[in-house]
């Protein structure tokens, strides 16, 4: 009993071992590829951006592949927390986003130079909440 | 929904680690559960209760 207790608690060290091993290796990679997509932004380049974001989804790949196939979530409160703090952020920014466009409409007499800015926030606003209309009659057609 | 885990667990001389191990689960899913901070799926509800050998209902009610 002891020792199948050990050999499990063992088990889950190599495995939280191999699996910081494997996020350290993807972040080391990583780093380039951000400093390249900087670059990219600070210069203007269109092209090195998406070549680096495509990158960065190419390295990524493998590790997540395996890190899910290897490492699969065994605290399933980890997905009830995901799903509430998703839709306190959506939440949050949603509102954040249309307020601020308001206020910027709202002050376009005084500062002409921030309505297009406004208009832009409100209409990303909007596209968000469709967005998420969208997602949530699909979700729930397929859950019944 | 209030739950007897922890009154199974003492019964059975489980640790929350030996417990989470033995189902397969983090030990923070115990001590939630426990706690009354969250309600676990059908599926862990039922690992629960074939573990202890009782009915669901032994472990939670309302």
């Amino acid at each position: 009993m002891k020792n199948e207790e050990n050999e499990i608690y063992d088990d889950k060290k190599n495995k939280n071992s191999i699996f910081k091993y494997l996020q350290i290796i993807r972040i080391i990679l990583l780093i380039p590829v951000v400093l390249l997509i900087i670059w990219g932004i600070i210069n203007g380049n269109l092209l090195t951006v998406i070549f680096g974001v495509a990158l960065s989804f190419i390295i990524s790949y493998p590790f997540k592949r395996k890190i899910r196939k290897e490492f699969k979530v065994k605290d399933e409160r980890a997905y009830y927390i995901s799903e509430k703090a998703s839709r306190q952020t959506l939440f949050v920014f949603t509102i954040m986003v249309i307020y601020l466009g308001i206020i910027l409409d709202t002050l376009s007499y005084r500062y002409p130079q921030y309505t297009p800015i406004g208009i832009t926030l409100n209409i990303s606003g909007v596209v968000i909440i469709i967005i998420y209309a969208v997602f949530y009659t699909y979700n729930k057609r397929k859950y019944g | 929904m209030k739950n007897k885990l922890k009154v199974y667990r003492a019964m059975n001389d489980l640790t929350q680690e030996n417990l989470a191990n033995k189902l397969g689960i983090t030990r923070q899913t115990i001590i939630a559960i426990e706690k009354n901070k969250y309600d676990p799926s059908l599926s862990l509800a039922f690992k629960l209760a074939k573990f202890f050998n009782v009915s669901i209902e032994d472990i939670f009610k309302e």
